[in-house]
C-alpha cells in the first residue's frame, strides 16, 4: 500500500518566556493508504503538537517548525502556501478534537455548522449542501430533525458525533482524531467508537487516532506508533508492539495498566517522571527512567532501528522476540 | 432493607442503611442518590463504579456529610452519624477524609506543599498555629509517607505535575489519621504511569495504617485491581454488588453486563463481544419506582415498569437489583 501521509525528521519547538520546550525531536510517521494507525503516549509526549504540524495549526511566534518534512501525495505541508492549505485542511485531511463541548460553536446551530464546512469546500449552492449536512447527520447516528438544535441542547456523546459528522464532511483521505472518546463515558465511548469503525469500512478514510488508552489502539487500529518525550521510541504492526514489546518504555506502559483480563496483585509503574522538555536529558531520553539502562544510555542518544517486519525501535538493547 | 450482605455487622466500619440524597429542581426532585445500602468493612476497600450522573460523588461527599442527606441512615464504627451536629461533625472529620479528582483544582493556588498539608492539623488543633517545629515535623513526616520529596516543601501547585498534587492531597486526608477515606477518582486526571504509582501508594498505606476505604471511580481495570467489593450504581441506585472476581467473571445486571463489554482490552488477541448499549444515561428526575434502566435496557420487560426490582443475593456475596433474578 501507499504512503499517504509521510513525515519525515518533524522537529518543533515553542518559544517561551521560561525557555525553549522541545516539542518534537525528529519524529518520522508513515501512515498508508486505508490504515488506522494509533499515536500513543502520555501527557506532553507530543502527540498533538505532531497532529497540529500535520494541519498546520502551530502558531508563530511561540511555536516553530525547525525542520522536517510532512509529505501529504505531492505537497510538503509544511512549504505549502496558505491557498493551498486553506483547500487540504478540514478538507481531505480533517480533525476531530478531543473536547466537543469546545469544539463547536455553541450560538449557530450543529446543521449549520456542518453545511458550513461542505459549502466552503464544496462550493455547493446553500441548499445542496444543507441536505447534504443532513445525510452526514444521519451517517453518525443523529436523524435529521434535530439539525436545528443548538449543541448545547446534545449530550458529549451527541457532540462528538456532530464534530465527527464535520470531519467527514468533505470525504477527507485523512482523518486525524486527536483523544476522540477521552471526554465520554464508557458505554457512550464504546457506541463512538463502533460507529467510528463502521463509517471506516465503508469509506477507507487513513486515520490517526491519538489516544493514551492502549486498549483502543489494540482494538481499533492496525499500527501504532509509540511517542515518548517528543520521540517515537516504537513504532510498527498492532499484534508486533503489543507481542514482541521491544521498548522498555512500551513495555512500562503496557506493565502499568490494571489489566481487567487477569489477576495481578501490584501495579507495576514506570519509575520517576517524563523529562523536562526544556532540559531533555544526554543520551537516551527514558534512561533515566528505564530498568534495562547502563552507562552507555546516558551518553549516546539512540537510533531508531528496524528489528522485524516494519517493526522499529530506538533502543540498543532491544532485540527482536 | 437489605444489610451489608453477608458481613458482620461488628466488622463494618460503614453501615449504610436507605441513604437518600435528593435535589430540588425546577422539573421535581434529582433523585442523585435513591435508597442505598452497603456496609464497609474495617481494613477493606468498596470500590463504586458508574457513568457521570450516576450518583456515586454525590455518595460519597453524602456519607461525609458534605451534602446534608435526605433520609437513610449512616453508622459509623456504630454511630448514627446522619443525625450529628456541626460541632460533633467537626469531630468526626478527623475520622474521615476525602481526596478529590482532580488534583489541579483542589488545592489552593497560593498556598505552598506545607501550608496546603498542616492547614487541617492547625484547624484541628493538633498544632499550635505558632508551634512551626511541630508543624514541619509533621509535615516532613507526611510528605515522607506519601513519597514527595522534602525539596518541594516550599513549592506551590503549579511548579508541580499531577502526580505530585495528588501526593499532596493524600498527605493531607492522611494528615489527622483518619480511620476512612472516600477516594474520589483519585487517580483519573493522571497518566497510567503515574496512576499506577499512586494505586499502589494508596495500597501500600491501607496496609500500614489499616485504611478503610470507599474509592469511587469510572475505570473498571482500576476497581477490579483495587477493590474488595464493588457496587456498580446507575442513576441514582445501586444495581449490582458483588466482589471483584465474581463481578468480572458473572456479572448478572444488564447494565453490568454491557458496561464491562464496552471497556476496550489492551490486547489484540482479546476480542470481546460487544453489547452495545442504545441511548444515553438521563438524569433521574422525578422517578417512579420502576428500573432506571428500562430505556437502554436490552433485556427489558413490561415487569420492569411496574415495580422496582428488589437487591437479591444471588450467590453469597453476589447482589442484584433486577426483576430478571426475582424467583
Amino acid at each position: 500500500m501507499e504512503n499517504i501521509l509521510e513525515i519525515r525528521n518533524l522537529r518543533v519547538t515553542f518559544h517561551t518566556d521560561n525557555g525553549v520546550v522541545r516539542a518534537l525531536n525528529g519524529v518520522d510517521l508513515k501512515l498508508r493508504d486505508g490504515e488506522t494507525l494509533g499515536l500513543v503516549g502520555e501527557t506532553g509526549a507530543g502527540k498533538t503538537t505532531l497532529a497540529k504540524s500535520v494541519m498546520r495549526l502551530i502558531s508563530p511566534p511561540q511555536g516553530r517548525i525547525d525542520a522536517g518534512e510532512i509529505l501529504f501525495g505531492e505537497v510538503d505541508i509544511l512549504k505549502a502556501s496558505q491557498a493551498d492549505m486553506l483547500s487540504i485542511r478540514g478538507n481531505k485531511i480533517s480533525m476531530i478534537f478531543q473536547d466537543p463541548m469546545s469544539a463547536l460553536n455553541p450560538v449557530i446551530t450543529v446543521g449549520e455548522q456542518i453545511a458550513e464546512v461542505i459549502r466552503e469546500h464544496e462550493s455547493l449552492p446553500s441548499k445542496e449542501a444543507w441536505d447534504k449536512a443532513l445525510k452526514m447527520l444521519s451517517t453518525v447516528g443523529i436523524t435529521a430533525d434535530r439539525a436545528g438544535d443548538y449543541p448545547h441542547q446534545f449530550s458529549g456523546g451527541m457532540k462528538q458525533r456532530v464534530v465527527i459528522a464535520i470531519a467527514l464532511a468533505c470525504n477527507p483521505t485523512v482523518l486525524i482524531a486527536d483523544e476522540p472518546t477521552t471526554a465520554l463515558d464508557v458505554t457512550i465511548q464504546a457506541q463512538v467508537l463502533e460507529m467510528m469503525a463502521e463509517l471506516k469500512k465503508k469509506t477507507d478514510t487513513a486515520t490517526i487516532i491519538i489516544t493514551h488508552d492502549l486498549g483502543i489502539v489494540a482494538q481499533m487500529c492496525e499500527s501504532v506508533v509509540v511517542l515518548y518525550a517528543g520521540e517515537v521510541v516504537e513504532s510498527g504492526p498492532v499484534r508486533d508492539v503489543f507481542k514482541k514489546t521491544a521498548h522498555p518504555y512500551t513495555i512500562g506502559l503496557l506493565g502499568a495498566i490494571p489489566k481487567i483480563h487477569l489477576d495481578e496483585h501490584r501495579l507495576h509503574p514506570i519509575h520517576g517522571l517524563m523529562p523536562d522538555p526544556m532540559a531533555p536529558p544526554e543520551g537516551c531520553s527514558f534512561h533515566e527512567r528505564c530498568d534495562f539502562a547502563d552507562e552507555s544510555c546516558a551518553l549516546n542518544h539512540p537510533e531508531l532501528r528496524i528489528i522485524g517486519d516494519s517493526h522499529s525501535v530506538r533502543c540498543p538493547k532491544a532485540v527482536s522476540r | 432493607m437489605t444489610e451489608g450482605g453477608a458481613m458482620q455487622k461488628g466488622d463494618a466500619l460503614l453501615d449504610v442503611r436507605g441513604l437518600k440524597k435528593y435535589f430540588a429542581t425546577p422539573r421535581g426532585p434529582l433523585q442523585a442518590v435513591d435508597d442505598v445500602s452497603f456496609s464497609i468493612l474495617k481494613g477493606e476497600t468498596l470500590g463504586v463504579v458508574g457513568e457521570s450522573g450516576c450518583g456515586k460523588s454525590t455518595l460519597g461527599r453524602t456519607i461525609l456529610r458534605l451534602y446534608e442527606p435526605t433520609g437513610g441512615e449512616i453508622f459509623f464504627d456504630g454511630q448514627d452519624i446522619a443525625s450529628y451536629d456541626k460541632k460533633r461533625l467537626k469531630k468526626l472529620r478527623t475520622e474521615m477524609q476525602i481526596i478529590f479528582q482532580d488534583p489541579y483544582s483542589s488545592l489552593n493556588p497560593r498556598m505552598t506543599v506545607s501550608q496546603a498539608i498542616a492547614a487541617p492539623l492547625v484547624l484541628q488543633g493538633i498544632f499550635k498555629k505558632n508551634d512551626r517545629l511541630g508543624i514541619d515535623a509533621r509535615v516532613g513526616e507526611l510528605m515522607d509517607l506519601v513519597g514527595l520529596a522534602r525539596r518541594f516543601v516550599n513549592s506551590y501547585p503549579h511548579e508541580l505535575d499531577g502526580g505530585r498534587r495528588q501526593r499532596i492531597g493524600i498527605a493531607r486526608a492522611l494528615s489527622l489519621k483518619p480511620k476512612f477515606i472516600v477516594c474520589d477518582e483519585p487517580v483519573s486526571a493522571l497518566d497510567v504511569s503515574i496512576q499506577a504509582q499512586i494505586l499502589n501508594l494508596m495500597q501500600d498505606l491501607q496496609g500500614e495504617f489499616g485504611l478503610t476505604y470507599m474509592f469511587i471511580t469510572h475505570d473498571m481495570s482500576v476497581v477490579k485491581h483495587i477493590s474488595d467489593d464493588i457496587m456498580v450504581m446507575y442513576m441514582g441506585r445501586v444495581v449490582e454488588r458483588a466482589k471483584p472476581g465474581s463481578l468480572f467473571a458473572a456479572p448478572l445486571h444488564p447494565y453490568t453486563r454491557a458496561l464491562l463489554s464496552a471497556i476496550p482490552i489492551a490486547d489484540p488477541d482479546v476480542k470481546i463481544r460487544k453489547e452495545i448499549l442504545k441511548g444515553e444515561i438521563s438524569s433521574p428526575v422525578n422517578m417512579g419506582p420502576e428500573c432506571r434502566f428500562i430505556g437502554r435496557c436490552p433485556d427489558f420487560t413490561p415487569a420492569c415498569i411496574d415495580k422496582a426490582a428488589e437487591e437479591k443475593e444471588v450467590e453469597p456475596g453476589h447482589f442484584v437489583s433486577c426483576v430478571k433474578y426475582d424467583a
